[in-house]
C-alpha cells in the first residue's frame, strides 16, 4: 500500500490519452508495449487503492447483514434485524433530518464566504494579507475541546443553544479558512486573463466573475463544497454539546450512543454505520464526477 | 516552464488608489471568525495564566507563568507527547500527500469504470470519524477482526492484536488514518489538477521532456501551491486530531500515542485542570504558529517560480 | 484589459456582496426557523396554564433509553401537567457535557449521576441538595440505607445530592461448561482464581483463563480486585495513608500482570476496554472475565444462560470477605432549574417500588428501593443474591473507593491508567506502581481533608 511505481504517476500526469498515445509511441518506439505497461502502472496501484479502501467497509457491512454470533467473513445467511434495531433504537430519521439541514446549510455558507474570501485573495493585493492568511492558519490551531465552554457561552448569550443554527455556525467556522485558502488556490490558477476579457466585451466584474469563473471553479466548489459538508455532517463534539433535545440530534451523536458501557452489539452498531454512511457515500458517488472540469481543458486559454 | 498566464494581480492593483473591494469580500469571514474563534482562543489565553480547576476551588487564581514553567520542566508527559505528536504528523502527512497525490493522478487518467473507481475510492473521506474508528477497532480485535481472519484462515491461532505494542499501536493507527486521509489530498489535488493548461504538457512535449520532467515541471509545479496549503492544514489537523486516537488506543499503551492534545483533553475533560489544559493548549499554539510561519518561508508560498 | 475597473465594478461588487449575505441570511433563518419552535433553553421552559416541562438527562442513552421512555409515559400519565423531555447522552460523553452546560448556564433540571463524578458537581454548585425533600417525601425509609451512605459519603459536605436509583456491584463471570470439562468448581478464592486461569488457558487453541482490562477502565477494576484480596478496613489507615502500597497489594497486582505476561489471558488485553473485553468472553476466548452485574444481559444474548454464571469477588489469602461498595447512579436536581418541585416528583416517582424495580429488572442491577429489592426477579440473578448475601454477612468487609476525591478521575485515567499498561508489559515493577498509586491517593486525601475541614 506504501509504494506506488514512480513511472504511473510520472504516465498519469499525461492528459487524456488521445494525444498522449500518440505522443508516447513516437517517443519510445514500436517496441515498447505501451498498454501493458499502461495496465500495470494504472490498475496495479487503483486495484490496491480499491482493496484498501473497500475491505475496511466489507468487514462492517459483513457484521451488519449478518445475525450475532456468526462465523466467518462470507455474508451469509442475511439478516435484517440489525438493521431494524439500529433503525427503531435510534430514530435516524430525525438524527438525518437536522444532519442534512446542517451539512447543507453549512455547504452554502461555507463556499460563498469561500469564493469571496478566496477571489480576494486570490486577486487583490492589500494590506496585512499575509497576516490574514497566517490569522486563517491560526484559528485551526486550538482543538474543539478547549474552546467547547467559551463557545457555548457565546451560543448561550445569543439563545442559540439546541439550535441548529448554532451547528452551522460553529460547523462554518471551523471549515472556512481551508474552505478560503484553498479557494484563492484554485482562483489563482485561472488566468486572469480571462476575466478582463470578458470585462472588456462589457461585463461588469461580477457579472464576469458569474459567467467566467463561476463554471471554471466547478471542481474546486465541488471539492471545497463537499469538505464542508461531510465535515459538518460527521462533527460529533459540538453537535452532542450544543444540543440539548433528542429531537435535534445528530447522526455522529446517535452513532455514538450505540457505542455505551453495558453494550457491545457489533451488529447493531455495524448497522448503524452503514446506515449513517451510506447517504454521504452515494450522494458523493455522483457528485465525484463534477470534480473533473467540465469543459475540456484546452478552453482555459489566455 | 515559465508561467505565461500566471496570475497579475499587481497590474491590477496598481491603477487603484485604495481599493476597499479585498476587505469588502473578506469582510463576512472575517467578522464570523471573530466572533466566534477570537474570543474563544483569547479565554483560552486568559485561562493559561490562571490556576482554573472546578473541583478544586481552592487553588484558583492568577497563576503567573507558573503553568508555563511546570510544562517546560516538570512535565515529561509535555515532552513526551510532544515527541510522538511530530513522529504522527510527519508520519501521517507525508504518506497522505505521497498516496493522495498517486491517487490523484490514477483516477485523472481516463479509463472505462472510472466513476465508480472514484466514487469507491473516495467513499472513507465521507465516513466519520467515529465510524472509521469504530470500524478499525472492529478490525483490530482479536475477536472481530484480523485475530479471527488468521484463525478461519488456519494462519494461526488467532491471538493477534496489533494495537498491543508500541509499534503496532503506532502503525495500526497510522493505517487507520490513512484510510481516511488518502482521500482528502486525492479529491483535492484532483480538483486542481483539472486546471493543468494542456500547453504546458504540449510545450513540455515538444522540449522532449520525459515523464519525470513533466510530472516534475509541469504536474507539481503546478500543484505546488495547493499542495503546500493542504499539507500545512492537513498538519494542524492531524496536529489536533483527538478522536481516533483517544478511541483506537486510548493514548496507550503506556502513553506512547498520546499525542499533546490528547493530553490538553485527559486534562480538561477528566483531570478538570482547565488552567494547565489551557497552558498547554497556548504551547501547542505557539509551536504550530512557528512550524506554520517557517514552512510557509521554507516553501517559497506563493512566490512565482 | 484596459477597461477591467472601468465600468461600474463598485457598484457591481456591492450589490453581489449584499446578495451573497442576504442568501446566507435566508438560509440561516431557514435552519433557525427549522428549531425555533422547540429550542428551549434547557428545560425552564414553562408553559402557559399550569403545565410544566422539565428536561431529564439520561447518562447511559442508547441501552437504558427504551426503560426510560415507559417511566416516563407513566409518570406523564399520573401527572399530566408535567412533560419530561427525555436526552439520551452516551456514558463516555456525559461528564463532559454536564461540565460544559453547567459552565455555560444550561444544566438540564434534572439528571442521571454517578458517585464517580458527583464530587466535581457539587464543588461547582451546580446541583441541589435533596435531604429535606427526601426526609418528607413517602420515600423516606424505602431507601437502601448503605445506598444513601455512599450518596453522601461522596459528597464533599455529606449532603445527599445524589437519589439512588440503582447500583452494580463487581461481580466474576466464569464459563460453568469449561469449569465442569476440567472438574473444578466456582473460583471463590484467589488461590483458586490464578489456579483455573493457568488451568483452563489453551493458547494454541486460542483459549485464555481470563481476560484482563488494560485499557479505558481498566485501573477501576484493579483497584477494586487488590481491595478483594488485600481485605484492608478501609481506604487509608489511622495516619491517613492509602492502604494501597503494601507489599501484600504489590504482589497481588504482579500476579494479575504475570496472567497477561505468561499469556494466560490474550494479547490485546493491554488495550482493553469494556466492549473488548466483554467480547473476548462473549465469543468465547476467555474462561473469567471481571466484570459488575451490568455486563450480564450481554452474556446472556452471546451465550445463552446455561454456559456461564456470575459470582461475587474472589476471597483473599485473609479469609475475610469483601465487599466494596460501587457507589450510586441516581437521579440529581440541578441548582439553576426553575421547576425543582416538579423535578423531585419525577425522581420520586422513579425511586417509587414499582418503576425502580422495572427500571432495574431491564438493567439487572440492584435496586435503591427496598421493596424492589423483594422482588422476584432479583433471587433470579444468581450473581445478585450472592453479592446481597454477602453485603449481610456479619464478617464482610464493606469498603468504597474515596470517589469523593476531586482527583480520583485523574489518579485512575490519566496517572495509573498508563502505568499499569507498563506493569503489563514489564517496563515497571507492581511495588512500584502500588508505591506511588499509594502516595497518589495519600496525598490528594491530604489536600481534601486541610480544604473541607478535615
Amino acid at each position: 500500500m506504501t509504494t506506488i511505481p514512480s513511472g504511473a504517476r510520472a504516465e498519469h500526469a499525461d492528459p487524456p490519452p488521445s494525444g498522449a498515445n500518440r505522443a508516447t509511441r513516437s517517443r519510445r518506439g514500436p517496441m515498447t508495449p505501451t498498454r501493458a505497461a499502461r495496465a500495470v502502472s494504472l490498475f496495479g496501484p487503483l486495484t490496491l487503492f480499491v482493496v484498501f479502501t473497500l475491505l475496511p467497509l466489507y468487514w462492517m457491512v459483513v457484521y451488519a447483514v449478518t445475525p450475532t454470533n456468526h462465523e466467518g467473513f462470507v455474508p451469509w445467511p442475511l439478516t435484517g434485524s440489525h438493521f431494524s434495531s439500529a433503525w427503531n433504537n435510534l430514530g435516524f430519521a430525525y438524527l438525518f433530518r437536522n444532519s442534512a439541514i446542517v451539512g447543507a446549510s453549512t455547504l452554502v455558507v461555507t463556499v460563498i464566504l469561500a469564493l469571496a474570501a478566496g477571489y480576494a485573495l486570490a486577486r487583490f493585493e492589500f494590506r496585512g494579507k499575509k497576516l490574514l492568511i497566517l490569522a486563517l492558519l491560526c484559528t485551526q490551531f486550538v482543538p474543539g475541546v478547549v474552546l467547547l465552554i467559551p463557545l457555548f457561552q457565546i451560543f448561550k448569550r445569543l439563545s442559540l443553544i439546541d439550535n441548529l443554527l448554532s451547528l452551522v455556525i460553529s460547523d462554518t467556522v471551523f471549515q472556512i479558512p481551508l474552505a478560503a485558502v484553498l479557494m484563492a488556490g484554485f482562483i489563482r490558477n485561472i488566468p486572469v486573463n480571462l476575466e478582463e476579457a470578458a470585462m472588456v466585451d462589457g461585463c461588469s466584474r461580477f457579472r464576469s466573475f458569474l459567467v467566467i469563473m463561476l463554471p471554471l471553479l466547478r471542481p474546486a466548489i465541488v471539492a471545497t463544497g463537499s469538505f464542508a459538508f461531510i465535515g459538518s455532517w460527521n462533527n460529533f463534539l459540538f453537535a452532542l454539546m450544543f444540543m440539548n433535545s433528542q429531537h435535534n440530534f445528530t447522526i455522529p451523536v446517535g452513532l455514538a450512543n450505540l457505542i455505551g458501557e453495558y453494550n457491545v452489539d457489533y451488529g447493531a452498531l455495524a448497522a448503524g454505520g452503514t446506515l449513517a454512511a451510506m447517504p454521504l457515500v452515494i450522494i458523493f458517488a455522483f457528485v465525484q464526477k463534477y470534480l473533473v472540469q467540465g469543459m475540456t481543458a484546452g478552453a482555459v486559454k489566455g | 516552464m515559465t508561467h505565461a498566464l500566471t496570475v497579475d494581480a499587481a497590474t491590477m492593483q496598481r491603477r487603484r488608489k485604495f481599493n476597499y473591494a479585498p476587505y469588502l469580500l473578506l469582510g463576512p469571514t472575517v467578522l464570523l471568525l471573530v466572533a466566534f474563534i477570537a474570543y474563544p482562543i483569547a479565554t483560552v489565553f486568559y485561562y493559561s495564566l490562571q490556576h482554573y480547576n472546578v473541583t478544586e476551588p481552592w487553588y484558583n487564581g492568577f497563576a503567573g507563568l507558573g503553568n508555563f514553567t511546570q510544562l517546560l520542566f516538570r512535565d515529561s508527559k509535555f515532552w513526551s507527547s510532544l515527541q510522538f505528536t511530530a513522529e504522527w504528523v510527519v508520519g501521517e502527512v507525508s504518506l497522505q500527500l505521497i498516496l493522495g497525490l498517486a491517487l490523484a493522478l490514477v483516477v485523472n487518467e481516463t479509463f472505462r469504470g472510472r466513476g465508480l473507481a472514484r466514487a469507491i475510492v473516495f467513499a472513507p473521506w465521507a465516513i466519520s470519524g467515529v465510524l472509521t474508528t469504530e470500524i478499525w477497532l472492529l478490525i483490530y480485535n482479536p475477536v472481530t477482526g484480523l485475530g479471527k481472519l488468521e484463525r478461519l484462515l488456519g494462519l494461526g491461532n488467532g491471538n493477534l492484536a496489533p494495537l498491543a505494542t508500541t509499534h503496532g499501536a503506532f502503525l495500526s493507527a497510522l493505517v487507520a488514518e490513512l484510510w481516511r486521509g488518502i482521500p482528502f489530498f486525492a479529491i483535492l489535488l484532483l480538483a486542481d489538477l483539472q486546471s493543468v493548461p494542456q500547453e504546458l504538457y504540449e510545450a513540455a512535449r515538444v522540449d522532449r521532456a520525459n515523464v519525470f520532467h513533466r510530472f516534475r515541471y509541469v504536474t507539481l509545479s503546478h500543484l505546488k501551491d495547493a499542495i503546500v496549503l493542504s499539507t500545512l492544514l492537513r498538519a494542524v489537523w492531524e496536529f489536533n486530531n483527538v478522536d481516533l486516537l483517544y478511541t483506537l488506543t486510548g493514548g496507550g499503551p503506556a502513553d506512547s500515542t498520546t499525542t499533546l492534545p490528547l493530553y490538553i483533553a485527559q486534562e480538561a475533560t477528566i483531570s478538570h485542570n482547565f488552567g494547565y489544559g489551557a497552558a498547554l493548549t497556548v504551547a501547542a499554539f505557539v509551536i504550530l504558529l512557528a512550524f506554520s510561519g517557517l514552512y510557509l518561508r521554507l516553501t517559497r508560498f506563493g512566490q512565482e517560480r | 484589459m484596459a477597461g477591467a475597473q472601468g465600468r461600474g465594478w463598485w457598484t457591481t461588487r456591492r450589490r453581489g456582496i449584499t446578495g451573497v449575505t442576504a442568501i446566507g441570511a435566508v438560509l440561516l433563518g431557514l435552519v433557525a426557523g427549522c428549531s425555533s419552535g422547540t429550542a428551549s433553553g434547557s428545560g425552564s421552559a414553562a408553559g402557559s396554564g399550569g403545565k410544566v416541562a422539565i428536561t431529564f438527562w439520561d447518562d447511559n442513552g442508547g441501552v437504558r433509553t427504551p426503560a426510560w421512555q415507559k417511566i416516563i409515559s407513566d409518570f406523564e400519565k399520573q401527572n399530566p401537567n408535567i412533560t419530561v423531555n427525555y436526552v439520551g447522552v452516551g456514558s463516555s460523553s456525559i461528564e463532559q457535557k454536564y461540565n460544559t452546560a453547567i459552565a455555560g448556564g444550561s444544566p438540564p433540571d434534572v439528571g442521571m449521576v454517578s458517585s464517580q463524578y458527583l464530587a466535581s458537581l457539587v464543588a461547582q454548585k451546580a446541583l441541589v441538595p435533596l435531604d429535606s425533600m427526601y426526609s418528607s417525601s413517602p420515600l423516606n425509609g424505602k431507601i437502601d440505607q448503605a445506598m444513601l451512605k455512599s450518596a453522601r459519603t461522596d459528597a464533599p459536605d455529606g449532603k445527599l445530592y445524589l437519589m439512588p436509583l440503582t447500583t452494580t456491584f463487581d461481580t466474576l463471570y466464569y464459563r460453568t461448561d469449561w469449569f465442569k470439562k476440567a472438574g473444578l468448581s466456582a473460583p471463590t478464592t484467589w488461590a483458586d482464581f490464578f489456579k483455573d486461569a493457568k488451568t483452563l488457558t489453551n493458547s494454541g487453541a486460542n483459549q485464555f483463563g481470563f481476560t484482563l482490562r488494560g485499557g479505558a477502565g481498566g485501573t477501576l477494576q484493579l483497584l477494586d480486585a487488590l481491595l478483594y484480596y488485600t481485605a484492608p478496613k478501609s481506604f487509608f489507615d489511622g495516619s491517613g495513608q492509602a492502604v494501597i502500597g503494601s507489599s501484600q497489594a504489590a504482589s497481588f497486582v504482579q500476579q494479575m500482570a504475570d496472567l497477561y505476561r505468561n499469556g494466560e489471558t490474550p494479547q490485546a488485553d493491554i488495550n482493553n476496554g469494556y466492549q473488548q473485553m466483554v467480547s473476548e468472553f462473549d465469543q468465547g476466548e476467555a474462561a473469567m472475565m471481571q466484570h459488575n452485574l451490568g455486563s450480564y444481559s450481554n452474556h446472556v444474548k452471546a451465550l445463552g444462560t446455561s454456559k456461564f454464571a456470575g459470582i461475587s469477588m474472589p476471597i483473599g489469602p485473609s479469609g475475610t470477605p469483601v465487599q466494596v461498595f460501587p457507589g450510586d447512579n441516581g437521579p440529581a436536581i440541578f441548582a439553576k432549574s426553575a421547576h425543582q418541585a416538579a423535578a423531585w416528583k419525577f425522581v420520586e416517582f422513579a425511586d417509587s417500588a414499582t418503576e425502580n424495580s422495572y427500571w432495574n429488572q431491564q438493567a439487572q442491577q440492584v435496586p435503591a428501593n427496598t421493596d424492589a429489592q423483594s422482588q422476584s426477579w432479583v433471587k433470579q440473578n444468581a450473581a445478585m443474591e450472592n453479592t446481597l448475601q454477602r453485603l449481610d454477612a456479619p464478617n464482610t468487609i464493606v469498603i468504597e473507593d474515596p470517589h469523593y476525591l476531586p482527583e480520583f478521575g485523574t489518579i485512575m485515567d490519566v496517572d495509573m491508567a498508563p502505568l499499569w499498561q507498563k506493569v503489563l508489559n514489564g517496563s515497571m515493577t507492581a511495588q512500584a506502581f502500588v508505591t506511588k498509586w499509594a502516595a497518589e491517593f495519600t496525598t490528594a486525601q491530604q489536600n481534601y481533608k486541610s480544604h473541607n475541614g478535615g
